[in-house]
């Protein structure tokens, strides 16, 4: 079953509203910029989609237009066989059916919520569920992003990078969405904190049969989480492919990326000798 | 607060001291006032300051104490009559033009730059002078002057929170806007407006007394420290104490809410670091 699809999605950028957001000049009469060109793409229920590329490459571009927070200039986003653009969709229906964790989980909870507020949102905007049904369900949720009942009492600031992490997955799963995107969501995580998360994120969809659209520059992170990984490059997608052998690529971009993880793959080895 | 305190402001205390007396002032007016502010005695007239009228009388023999703490009321009544019709008007225009911008943002900011374009009592004394003087044009006048500055402030400081990641996931969480706004925005930017009112209700005073030291605004014998003021022209160099009085009133309370601004500004208040 088909979660999400795109169809030749295409997202410019007009240069005379990037020149006054920037103070870019015009560069070679170009009248737009694309940063997502003619993207079809397709994610299967319970699969996880690697989206990889370099920082510039319309990664999270394309996120932001599947999370309507992008107008796309063409092309079409189906959810469950309905445009996200189509007469019956509205905002929070997409958010219903899409959830969003992003990199910077500091800024992405409200400074003075508890967490016990941060999720009891979704479930009563989204379930209209009964105090004591979201206390429950908080529960729940906080267990199994691995944090115990203690921490629903806690403001942002009393949580490490990773626990705060945590909370925004929880968040994402009390709307019980259909599908995840991560957007370089640990990144700025421990590679012992991200092997925890990714673990923790493997076994939810093990039970909730979720699709992940997991958004990042690390070749080495999607090869432990991903069924199937799309290259991005220069907002096009220029690969995909499921079986990491290096003899069956066929676009340069996607063997210097190669190069990349195993040269990371080396110095970790390196550095794990040295200590 | 307790920081503040531990940091020995001086000028802090000094602020919030002398505005809570003078507000105090005239509130007991009634009780601390030793003449009826509006009895006129002509044979004591222009008296100097002696026991039974301690800051002495005017040219119509009037107390001038008794006027000086009803005046507490006037002036002061009608800064925070104009401060909040100016935050009622400007508080949902700034809020909805810095979230949603678009063409309404365009036109509250062409609207804004024309009213902008002009100093304050300027334009105050044309609007007065179209409308007619008077205690209600007055205020009319002042709230036209003052809510492009409010509107400017608030939508500058709307278009700063909303590029926190927190306001994505709470829409994501399924809030309306209006919940946004409501919940999201409003306790982020309440502590900077908060300290611009501070600051601007010694502006405001200082309008009102100077509209009405030109006869543009509170009519005689309303007991207002620019009419006071007006009162004491012609007697100034015959009795100095007629204008002395009323003018240290102003001062003290202009003084008062420039301490507490400045030093709220000082702090930073706007950037919490700890919740």
């Amino acid at each position: 079953m088909i979660v999400l699809e795109l169809r030749q999605v295409t997202k410019a950028f007009p240069l005379r509203l990037l020149r006054r957001r920037r103070g870019l000049k015009a560069q070679d009469g170009k009248a737009s910029v694309q940063a997502v060109k003619q993207v079809d793409l397709v994610l299967h229920r319970g699969e996880t989609l690697g989206l990889v590329g370099e920082s510039g490459s319309g990664k999270s571009t394309l996120a932001k237009l599947i999370m309507k927070l992008e107008t796309l200039s063409s092309g079409q986003i189906l959810l469950g066989g309905q445009s996200i653009y189509g007469p019956h969709m509205k905002d929070l229906q997409v958010y219903k059916s899409v959830q969003l964790v992003l990199q910077d989980s500091a800024s992405s909870l409200h400074p003075r919520m508890l967490v016990k507020e941060v999720l009891a949102e979704p479930m009563r905007n989204f379930e209209a569920k009964r105090p004591p049904e979201i206390r429950e369900s908080s529960v729940q949720l906080i267990r199994a992003v691995g944090l115990d009942e203690s921490f629903l009492e806690k403001l942002p600031h009393q949580l490490s990078g990773g626990q705060k992490q945590r909370v925004c997955i929880a968040r994402a799963l009390a709307v019980q969405p259909e599908l995840i995107i991560f957007d370089e969501s640990l990144a700025s995580l421990d590679p012992l904190s991200q092997a925890s998360i990714v673990e923790m994120l493997q076994q939810i969809q093990r039970q909730q049969e979720l699709s992940y659209l997991f958004i990042t520059h690390d070749l080495g992170l999607a090869r432990q989480l991903c069924d199937r990984v799309a290259v991005m490059y220069q907002g096009e997608i220029v690969e995909t492919f499921s079986e990491w052998e290096e003899g069956k690529l066929k676009h340069p971009y996607t063997h210097a990326l190669f190069a990349t993880l195993d040269e990371h793959v080396e110095i970790s080895s390196a550095e794990y000798a040295d200590k | 607060m307790r920081t503040l305190f531990q940091k020995k402001n001086t000028s802090l205390l000094l602020g919030i001291s002398l505005f809570a007396v003078i507000v105090l002032l005239g509130l007991l007016a009634p009780w601390l006032a030793p003449h009826n502010p509006l009895q006129v005695n002509l044979s004591n007239r222009l008296l100097s300051p002696s026991g039974e009228y301690p800051f002495g009388t005017d040219h119509l023999g009037r107390c001038i104490l008794s006027r000086i703490l009803y005046g507490i009321r006037t002036t002061v009544s009608i800064a925070f009559v104009i401060l909040g019709l100016s935050l009622c008007i400007s508080l949902p225009i700034g809020l909805l033009t810095g979230y949603f911008g678009g063409r309404t943002d365009h036109f509250f900011m062409r609207l804004m730059d024309g009213t902008l374009a002009f100093p304050d009592f300027v334009l105050t004394i044309a609007i007065v002078g179209i409308l007619g003087p008077g205690f209600t044009n007055m205020i009319i006048a002042i709230v036209i002057v003052r809510w492009a500055n409010y509107v400017r402030l608030i939508r500058g400081l709307v278009l700063k929170v909303s590029k926190e990641d927190f306001l994505i996931t709470a829409r994501m969480s399924g809030n309306s806007h209006m919940r946004i706004m409501r919940r999201y925005i409003l306790p982020q930017i309440a502590a900077p407006i908060a300290v611009f009112s501070t600051l601007d209700i010694g502006k405001i005073v200082l309008l009102i007394a100077g509209l009405s030291f030109l006869g543009l605004g509170v009519q005689p014998p309303t007991p207002e420290w620019g009419v006071m003021l007006h009162d004491a022209t012609r007697y100034f160099q015959l009795a100095p104490h007629v204008m002395i009085f009323p003018g240290l009133a102003i001062v003290s309370f202009v003084l008062s809410c420039q301490l507490i601004g400045d030093r709220f500004k000082e702090q930073n208040v706007h950037v919490p670091k700890e919740v």
